[in-house]
């Protein structure tokens, strides 16, 4: 729990900068920020995706069209982070889910006796 | 490359039987590469080891797989990341032999296969190759190299699995015990997201300063308002979390959420957000334009705007005043709050110029045309173009509502018809604005026996009945034309096909439920008349199906049923007269006798029913008293002469229901004072109305009430019939009389009183304790004070042992048209003594029991029951009169003989039947309605086809003289009535010689002979209703559709002279 504590002092996504209509959320790893930090600072996680300063990749790999808002702060321990699959990404905000994602959508499995 | 990754895919889940696995592997990811020191073939890969002999299953299915074991080995290596964990020992040497720049290279184009991405994954490429390990490395230092190398990418690694993830996988994720714990904390609404940002902020801070928050994550869904989800391993962390944010009520204690339900927690509903997309129908959720149609011209969905067309809502004066004013703290053209909205029509530049705003005409920039701006609004074909956000706007489902449909239309066929002269009627208007989307039959659901018309491809026109729906969007159909066989053909090829004179229910839309026959049929609009209101209903052919039942339409609006009196949001009272789908109909109290107010009405719009109107009276014109069910004389107003029954009372307005009216179902408010009561003694004075009413209701049983001693002396005139009159002298309940008792039972429990009157099941108590005397039922006073269980033998306590009512009723001298006697017989109380067989009914006008009263069927039906209810205790009919302690006779009312009935056109629908107790006696015969027998008018019989009655023959009456004719003899045709030789014999009949011959077929041409519906005009037929209705059109420049009794039309022999 330490370990993890101090890894979110130290190496987190950043926090929005608000909570309002601005947010976009990338495509790649849901991560949601304002379209200006991404432009500021790129995707953490996405790093390939080289978004920094570059406004059109920021709009290509980015939606505003996401649904709900996680705060991931222990994505090691955390069973929703895991079920979202950014168990692997960076402590930060995220999007339950983004447009056109329905391969995550949860289905009831059939039950066969 | 593609087939090799197709394999890949394929092979996904053969390869990967529990995904969980892999996370928890995937976490032990450093441990795992410690262990792995030993083995280098697969050092850099996070769990390769240990599934040699935990994955049998993987082992099996790769004996069963078919590809070829070369085949199996490439795709495992190229595999890298996570099912390298299959390979085998034997691979070993491979591995090895290729190398780890080969491995390499297929990373790469695991992550990036994108074509486009060329570039930088070639860069990439090599800078691997730069960096990457020669084979004299050591395992530890292979190790270390992959470690670095990939740990920077392991969360690209999971998110670029995740695409592969399939619902299987997902299972694999559900909850463990071992997993932290979901709670739900409530949050100030519309916060929820605010308070997720803010909590992550705080444990960054947190975080920062050494003291980490032990929450693991937080969530807010977006369609769960106030309330966020906090993850975490104990209560307490999540209380200490939230402890200080303004947002979250932190005095709420936080709520666990059960495991099973985790998952529905996190999951996105996302059936909630349907497509809205280019050309959907939407509707506006905020502000101005509220529930709003509107029409989705383009859409970005990246930044969620979508631009709509919708119909203006524009209050010129108000824009160009909030313009003038410099539009400060009120954006230009914005309604003040609380403003009323204007309505919703198309945009008029001429109106925008009068109130000086400053309109543009511009050209349009992508396509020919123009259109108008104002400030930053778009203008085009009388619409507003408007961007929102795709939040604000929710699709409608399927094809919006014909009507709004059509209101929406109309505004750019309106707008453009100001540039070219329109010709064609409304309809064919309408066809034109409908756009190709809405008149293609799309989203036609086809049943079983529809009938079809083919719209498409060789087959076209063909017309066939659907035998089958098949689920591939093949309809299977049975062509109607002999000698072709069954045909399967699509859904979008065919089309409901209806013609005039079909019996149809409508399924949905607007007019759900009704049915009705089609008059008229513009593809793909049928016309109906419905049967229930004789409206003419338009609905799209797709909504219709053949059905022969006959709909009474709605009747009742959510708990509220027709005719029903209302209480409104407006603190206005109305009643209701018709239902539509999700609206209804009202007329309101705001309404005078020149022009009824009619308000349309949601559900959210009524307050509630107001039930306590019978109790309330008022008076006249002349100060008479007026109460529910007596008929009055209306003097002013449109309907000035007219006479109705008070239905409901509200304050100093009536709500009369007026037979010969057509319109609102008959109903009209007129205020009191604007009527007579007909029948009336003379004027009571109302500043003693109590009094005189009270000493009225003397004669009555109050009379005997209050003074035991009268009990028993014949009475002028029994209570209503129906509800059982008191026992009489000698029975052994008399002796009950004046007893003291206590009740036992019912919503008077504990009450004492004294009993005043007996009937075999009820009893009347006058009260000790309040100024009042009330019925109770046998069974809830004490046995032994007469109490007991019901029924009790009826001849046993007959009143005043004369004849048994019923056999009274059959008595010749109480002719049953006398309406007490007549009422006696509901039922409802067949056992019970109806009245005093002494009584003659017509002696007393005020003693005709309330049955008497005319009501009209389709007002009472829905009460019909609760009318004759025996049970609501019969409470003085004004409190005033303290000491009435006897029977409400209920409103004092005309006799009236019922007669037969007649249907009346136009009458409220729901509920109408066929029986029609009352013409009011007296009713000036010029305003009996339509229906009324005998009103056909001998002055129009030229040129019909007619039967004389003497001698059976048939003709066509040629001319009129006075009150004879003369008739040119023929012989019966039954096509076109009669038929006349070339040299017809003439005769001269009397009119009361003369029977029309009433038409039958559809076409017939034929006269209207009777009514004041176009009397004298000539049509032709298009239908005859079940209810010996004919649907008429005439003929001439207006082409009215018309429905008459069947009586009213005759065969017309000769051309029609007004025919166009």
């Amino acid at each position: 729990m330490a370990a993890a504590a101090h890894e979110l002092a130290e190496d987190h996504a950043e926090v929005p900068k608000e909570w309002g209509k601005n947010l976009v959320a990338c495509l790649t790893c849901k991560l949601v920020k304002t379209q200006e930090q991404f432009l500021d600072s790129g995707c953490e996680n996405c790093v390939t995706q080289s978004m920094m300063g570059d406004s059109d990749r920021v709009l290509e790999c980015t939606t505003s069209d996401f649904q709900g808002l996680i705060t991931v702060l222990n994505p090691g321990s955390s069973w929703t982070a895991r079920w979202l699959h950014v168990g692997k990404c960076k402590p930060g905000c995220y999007a339950l889910a983004v447009a056109g994602d329905d391969v995550l959508s949860y289905e009831e499995p059939e039950i066969e006796d | 490359m593609a087939s090799k990754r197709g394999l890949e895919d394929d092979s996904e889940d053969e390869f990967n039987p529990g995904n969980a696995e892999d996370d928890e592997e995937d976490e032990d990811y450093n441990a795992n590469a410690s262990k792995q020191k030993q083995k280098r073939k697969s050092a850099f890969v996070d769990d390769a080891a240990e599934d040699d002999d935990a994955d049998d299953d993987e082992e099996d299915d790769d004996e069963d797989g078919d590809a070829p074991k070369r085949g199996q080995k490439r795709l495992k290596r190229s595999r890298f990341v996570d099912d390298i964990a299959a390979v085998d020992e034997e691979e070993d040497d491979e591995e090895e032999e290729d190398g780890v720049e080969d491995l390499i290279h297929d990373e790469g184009e695991e992550l990036h296969g994108d074509e486009e991405d060329v570039v930088p994954r070639l860069e990439r490429e090599a800078a691997f190759r730069q960096a990457a390990p020669r084979d004299d490395l050591s395992p530890e230092e292979l190790e270390k190299f992959v470690n670095e190398r990939y740990k920077a990418r392991a969360a690209d690694l999971d998110v670029g699995r995740d695409v592969a993830t399939s619902t299987v996988g997902q299972q694999g994720l559900l909850p463990r015990h071992a997993d932290p714990k979901l709670w739900v904390m409530e949050t100030r609404g519309g916060e929820e997201r605010e308070a997720v940002v803010k909590l992550m902020q705080k444990a960054v801070s947190m975080a920062a300063a050494g003291t980490p928050l032990a929450i693991t994550s937080v969530f807010a869904q977006d369609h769960l308002r106030g309330y966020i989800y906090i993850e975490a391993y104990k209560e307490s962390h999540v209380k200490d979390a939230v402890r200080g944010l303004r947002n979250i009520y932190t005095s709420k204690a936080p709520k666990l959420v059960p495991v099973k339900e985790m998952v529905d927690a996190i999951t996105v509903n996302r059936k909630a957000k349907a497509m809205i997309d280019k050309g959907s129908w939407v509707r506006v959720r905020t502000q101005q334009y509220k529930g709003d149609l509107a029409k989705v011209m383009e859409i970005d969905l990246a930044r969620g705007q979508a631009e709509v067309k919708l119909v203006p809502r524009l209050d010129y004066a108000a824009m160009a005043k909030a313009r003038a004013e410099g539009g400060a703290g009120n954006r230009f053209g914005r309604p003040a709050p609380g403003a009323v909205r204007p309505a919703a029509r198309a945009f008029s530049p001429k109106e925008a110029t009068e109130a000086r705003l400053p309109v543009e005409h511009l050209r349009r920039p992508d396509r020919e045309g123009y259109f108008y701006r104002i400030g930053d609004r778009r203008f085009e074909d009388g619409y507003l173009f408007k961007s929102y956000n795709v939040r604000n706007l929710s699709l409608e489902e399927g094809v919006p509502p014909l009507e709004e449909l059509q209101r929406f239309n109309q505004v750019g066929v309106a707008a453009r018809a100001a540039d070219t002269d329109n010709e064609g009627g409304e309809l064919a208007q309408l066809m034109e604005s409908l756009g190709e989307d809405e008149r293609a039959a799309g989203g036609t659901k086809f049943g079983r026996d529809d009938k079809v018309i083919v719209m498409e491809g060789e087959l076209k026109t063909l017309v066939g009945r659907v035998v089958e729906v098949k689920g591939d969007g093949f309809v299977r159909i049975m062509p109607i034309l002999e000698g072709l066989d069954e045909l399967d053909l699509p859904a979008r090829h065919l089309q409901k096909y209806f013609q005039a004179g079909d019996h149809v229910k409508v399924n949905s839309g607007q007019h759900e439920g009704q049915t009705g026959m089609v008059v008229r049929v513009e593809d793909p609009i049928c016309v109906l008349v419905s049967d229930s209101t004789h409206e003419e209903l338009q609905v799209f052919a797709r909504d219709l199906t053949e059905s022969s039942e006959a709909a009474t339409g709605l009747d009742s609006f959510g708990k509220y049923e027709l005719h029903d009196l209302l209480m409104l949001d407006d603190g206005s009272v109305g009643v209701l007269i018709a239902v539509a789908k999700d609206s209804c109909k009202v007329l309101t109290n705001k309404s005078t006798p020149e022009q009824q107010r009619v308000r349309v009405c949601r559900q959210l719009d009524i307050k509630r029913k107001i039930d306590n109107f019978r109790n309330i009276s008022t008076v006249d014109a002349t100060r008479k008293q007026v109460s529910v069910g007596d008929i009055v004389d209306i003097t002013a107003g449109r309907v000035k002469g007219k006479s109705g029954t008070v239905k409901f009372i509200h304050r100093q307005g009536l709500f009369l229901h007026v037979r010969e009216l057509l319109e609102n179902g008959g109903f009209i408010y007129v205020p009191a004072v604007k009527v007579r009561a007909r029948g009336k003694a003379a004027g009571l004075s109302a500043g003693v109305k109590a009094g005189v009413i009270g000493a009225t209701v003397g004669k009555s049983p109050a009379h005997f009430g209050s003074n035991g001693a009268s009990f028993g002396q014949p009475r002028p005139s029994g209570p209503a019939p129906g509800r059982g009159s008191f026992g009489g002298r000698g029975g052994p309940d008399s002796r009950m009389i004046d007893r003291m008792v206590t009740i036992m039972k019912g919503p008077l429990r504990g009450y004492k009183g004294r009993i005043k009157n007996v009937t075999d099941r009820e009893v009347r108590i006058e009260l000790e304790a309040q100024a009042r005397t009330v019925t109770v039922r046998r069974d809830q006073i004490p046995p032994e004070d007469g109490g007991a269980p019901m029924p009790r033998p009826a001849p046993f306590l007959s009143s005043g042992g004369a004849t048994p009512a019923h056999a009274g009723m059959r008595t010749p001298a109480y002719p049953t048209a006398t309406p007490k006697h007549w009422g006696g017989a509901t039922p409802m109380h067949p056992g019970m003594t109806p009245s005093h067989p002494g009584a003659t009914p017509a002696r007393d006008n005020a003693w005709v029991p309330v049955m008497a009263t005319p009501r009209h069927p389709s007002s009472e039906a829905p009460r019909r029951t609760s009318a004759w209810d025996p049970a609501p205790a019969p409470e003085p009919r004004l409190p005033a009169n303290g000491r009435a302690s006897g029977w409400e006779p209920g409103p004092p009312a005309h006799s009236a003989p019922p007669v037969t009935s007649v249907p009346v056109q136009g009458a409220a629908a729901a509920t109408q039947n066929t029986w029609e107790p009352i013409a009011p006696a007296g009713l000036p015969a010029g305003l009996a309605p339509e229906g009324a027998a005998m009103q056909v008018s001998f002055s129009t019989f030229e040129g019909i086809a007619v039967k004389l009655k003497d001698s059976g023959r048939f003709g066509v009456v040629q001319s009129i003289q006075g009150l004879s004719c003369t008739v040119a003899l023929g012989a019966e045709d039954p096509e076109k009535g009669v038929v006349l030789p070339e040299q017809p014999e003439t005769t001269t009949a009397a009119q009361a010689n003369l029977e029309p011959v009433l038409p039958k077929n559809k076409g017939t041409p034929i006269k209207v002979i009777g009514g004041n519906q176009a009397l004298g005009r000539a049509g032709e037929l298009l239908n005859v209703t079940d209810q010996d209705e004919v649907i008429i059109r005439t003929f001439g420049k207006t082409r009215e559709l018309k429905v008459l009794p069947r009586n009213f039309v005759a065969i017309c022999c000769v051309p029609s002279t007004d025919a166009s």
